[in-house]
């Protein structure tokens, strides 16, 4: 697949919060305003792409009977690394965000991409691919925050 | 134990974990169509959450919480693990299901087959390590996380419980073409939780 299909397929054709149902749990709990939708999808769209690229390239190593726990923790890993970053830089953000930031770790769309996509690719591919998947959440989010922020708050 | 007991009714019916915060709803949409599966899938999560927080919260305690690494020596003392966190409860989550599965499938082999499918998914359930992360940030103590821990999982069984039934009468319906599938499964959930909300009123 090129990479300009890998990138812009799953924004429209293949939406993962609109059309495969998956991450939906951080979509109904942090769309509340458009500020912490924002942030959640840049930390959704990091931790997806840079997860898939290095399950991508352990995934010759990985056995694949505790395949799930590797990409646990390396998934875990990234996750405590945002979760630092927002508490260092932007605190009131992180606080309000609570504990929807350390459930970036169980969000369908992070271990879906590592599982589907990334045990198959190469890291290349793969970080397009994460990169490509945590805009089309973000698209969602962000409309679904718009259009929330409008009625919720007038 | 009046405490115990009015912290059992928050966690069920005023914080549902999955109508009142919208924990673990890639489970709760996607296998709610059975109600004997859905009845399955919530008497695994009750089992797992009343064993992982409990031990997430020991685990907090005593070694993850600053200076919890004290009664390890003069030089432990003010070590902070905290930032951790994350990657000690999901990792004894994952275990706590993977040997779960192994004990059933020894033991109660009608059990295990009957929730065998389940157990692997219940790793990913955002429910279980969010009901982690909220006995962490509220600071319970160890038989506070007890009766949250099996409070969180009886409401969010609960709740599929009433989705699954929900859903099973709706297949009799006459739903309108736009809205079939998941389309009214969302707005079913949508009027459950409108339900749930009228219980944040009371407090305990």
């Amino acid at each position: 697949m090129s990479a300009k299909k890998l990138l812009t397929s799953p924004i429209l054709t293949n939406n993962p919060i609109g059309l495969q149902i998956l991450g939906i749990c951080s979509a109904l709990a942090v769309t509340t305003s458009v500020e912490v939708a924002l942030v959640m999808s840049a930390a959704l769209t990091l931790v997806t792409a840079f997860s898939s690229m290095l399950i991508s390239s352990i995934r010759n190593y990985i056995p694949s009977s505790i395949r799930i726990i590797v990409q646990m923790t390396i998934i875990a890993s990234l996750v405590i690394v945002v979760d630092q970053v927002l508490k260092a830089y932007m605190f009131d953000l992180s606080k309000q965000l609570s504990v929807f930031v350390g459930l970036i770790i169980t969000n369908c769309i992070v271990m879906g991409r590592a599982e589907a996509f990334a045990m198959a690719n190469g890291p290349k591919a793969s970080f397009l691919d994460g990169i490509g998947n945590g805009l089309g959440y973000s698209v969602v989010l962000i409309l679904v925050g718009i259009i929330r922020e409008v009625f919720g708050a007038g | 134990m009046v405490d115990y007991i009015s912290l059992f009714i928050k966690a069920v019916f005023i914080e549902n974990m999955a109508l009142a915060f919208f924990l673990g709803m890639c489970t709760f949409i996607a296998l709610s169509k059975k109600i004997d599966a859905a009845i399955g899938l919530g008497i695994a999560v009750i089992v797992v959450q009343a064993v992982t927080v409990p031990l997430n919260n020991l685990l907090y305690t005593y070694i993850l919480s600053e200076g919890a690494l004290s009664w390890a020596g003069e030089d432990l003392a003010d070590v902070d693990l905290s930032f951790l966190g994350y990657l000690a409860y999901i990792g004894v989550i994952a275990a706590c299901v993977q040997i779960m599965e192994m004990v059933l499938d020894k033991y109660m082999p009608a059990l295990y087959n009957a929730l065998g499918v389940f157990l692997p998914l219940i790793t990913v359930n955002c429910a279980i390590l969010g009901a982690s992360l909220f006995m962490v940030e509220r600071d319970y103590t160890f038989g506070e996380s007890v009766v949250y821990g099996i409070g969180a999982g009886v409401g969010w069984a609960l709740a599929i419980a009433c989705l699954a039934g929900v859903r099973e009468k709706l297949k009799y319906s006459d739903v309108p073409k736009g809205l079939q599938g998941l389309g009214i499964t969302f707005v079913s959930v949508g009027l459950m939780s409108l339900g749930f909300m009228s219980f944040s009123g009371i407090s305990l």
